[in-house]
């Protein structure tokens, strides 16, 4: 690579890295709870990105990073960290268990709650949720990071969205217990038992 | 209170509820060692990025040292500077206020000029919030394109002691006449229909119905269900349409201004069909 042409890449790699870091970063530690890994993941997506910088189209720079970053979570999640990962998740659901037993209304128990109804879902349908709603990505940016067209995304999401009802549903999530029982406390009978 | 988990906008927010990473709350590289320590091991060369201003460590003393050195620093530039010619054409630095103390984004320079990069950066929400402003594009004694926000008829660059960027001057290296921008600014690079429309009512003064047909179009190719919307008629000194993009809302707001320098009158959709290429717009393969 000329001078110049180094220069070049390393301005554009520069200003990717400027816009961008914060938004992988954050990406990569929602979906990695241990926080080395995933600062070598997001290491790996840079690396990447630095030697391929003339693949990255000029206007789907952050699709195409969250593309690799989702990649390379992939395939840690296929290799040897899958163990540590899963110790780490055993731990994380002893203290959520133990957040049931004291705070069940609190919010941190619902978010845990929300986040293990994601996991249970099929991985692509949690990706998409998390997708809208955690990196606020529009639907045609999710179109471009999965290869697909604007109305399967629509779809796909449409369905997740059930999906993800049917299993908070199932949990009696969120304020279907607490809040009616203050609310309503002398009900009795079978009307009571729907809300338990 | 909304129980219905079957609600989209309420399953969302639950969604959003069990977010743990909050993006504001990240550091962006300038503030992070990790950050610029990663960088240098990639490139090689240290993290030289944005300077953050911290309003809350700024004392009063420190301000006012920096207003005096940058007040020397224009009074300098405005006796010294003779060349409005921008040296680094592959950035361009979008000011949030009409001053060289606001808060500055760096953006890659496009096609369309460094006014049509800052809002396009300013309909992202990157620059500062609402409707994107009027923009005046100005030259640093450094040889940077600079915009600013501006008042209608107002001389920011002037005021600011730079000189201004020639009309129909670009910071990229290519051909880039006012009269080409409009169509001629996707090229080979694909754009995203905001850049279009921004692009477009850059180049030409449209009306509010011109302007409302050719967003509607671009939107309809991209398969985007956004709506536009016109606040009210143009008043007779403010004939062009200003698009504004409402993010959450999926609107696209058009307000009048007056004509900027450099725009034609012809819309783009009255010329040829060869010019109404707009690349950037191609479907996504099926899968």
């Amino acid at each position: 690579m000329s001078h110049r042409g180094r220069a070049e890449a390393e301005q554009r790699f520069r200003l990717l890295y400027e816009r961008y870091w914060h938004r992988v970063t954050a990406y990569i530690r929602r979906r990695c709870d241990d926080v080395p890994t995933a600062d070598e993941a997001v290491a790996e997506v840079f690396v990447i990105a630095w030697r391929r910088m003339n693949d990255i189209p000029a206007d789907r720079e952050l699709t195409w990073l969250l593309g690799v970053a989702r990649k390379v979570l992939a395939n840690r999640r296929r290799s040897e960290m899958r163990h540590k990962r899963l110790l780490a998740r055993l731990e994380h659901e002893a203290h959520t268990m133990s957040n049931v037993e004291t705070s069940p209304s609190d919010m941190s128990y619902q978010a845990d709650v929300v986040r293990d109804a994601l996991e249970r879902l099929r991985p692509v349908d949690a990706e998409i949720l998390r997708l809208v709603s955690w990196e606020n990505l529009t639907h045609a940016q999710i179109a471009e990071m999965f290869g697909c067209t604007l109305n399967a995304v629509g779809v796909r999401l449409h369905r997740a969205r059930q999906r993800l009802a049917a299993e908070l549903a199932d949990h009696q999530v969120l304020e279907k217990k607490a809040p009616y029982e203050n609310v309503r406390p002398s009900i009795s009978g079978p009307e009571r038992e729907q809300w338990q | 209170m909304s129980t219905d988990p079957y609600d989209e906008d309420n399953l969302d927010r639950i969604v959003r509820s069990a977010n743990r990473i909050s993006e504001a709350g990240m550091p962006r590289p300038s503030e992070s060692e990790a950050a610029q320590d990663l960088y240098k091991r990639i490139t090689g060369t240290p993290y030289a990025g944005r300077v953050f201003k911290s309003r809350r460590r700024r004392t009063p003393a420190l301000f006012a040292a920096i207003v005096a050195t940058v007040g020397i620093a224009v009074g300098v530039a405005v006796a010294t500077t003779t060349s409005h010619t921008v040296v680094h054409t592959l950035s361009v630095s979008c000011y949030s206020a009409d001053s060289l103390q606001g808060e500055q984004v760096v953006v890659d320079a496009q096609a369309g000029g460094p006014v049509v990069a800052c809002a396009h950066a300013w309909s992202q929400g990157r620059v500062g919030t609402g409707p994107v402003p009027l923009l005046a594009a100005c030259v640093t004694p450094q040889g940077v394109a600079a915009v600013f926000p501006s008042a209608a008829g107002a001389d920011v660059c002037g005021q600011l002691g730079l000189p201004a960027l020639p009309a129909g001057q670009s910071t990229l290296p290519v051909s880039t006449s006012t009269t080409t921008t409009s169509t001629s600014l996707p090229g080979t690079m694909p754009v995203s229909p905001g850049q279009a429309i921004v692009a477009n009512l850059r180049a030409a003064c449209l009306s509010a119905s011109q302007a409302s047909a050719m967003a509607k179009l671009l939107f309809a190719k991209a398969h985007l269900a956004w709506t536009v919307v016109v606040t009210k008629s143009f008043p007779a000194g403010r004939p062009c349409a200003s698009p504004a993009f409402d993010e959450p809302l999926h609107q696209l707001v058009l307000t009048g201004i007056p004509p900027l320098s450099g725009m034609t009158t012809e819309p783009w959709f009255l010329r040829s069909k060869n010019d109404r290429a707009f690349p950037g717009l191609q479907r996504c393969p099926r899968v």
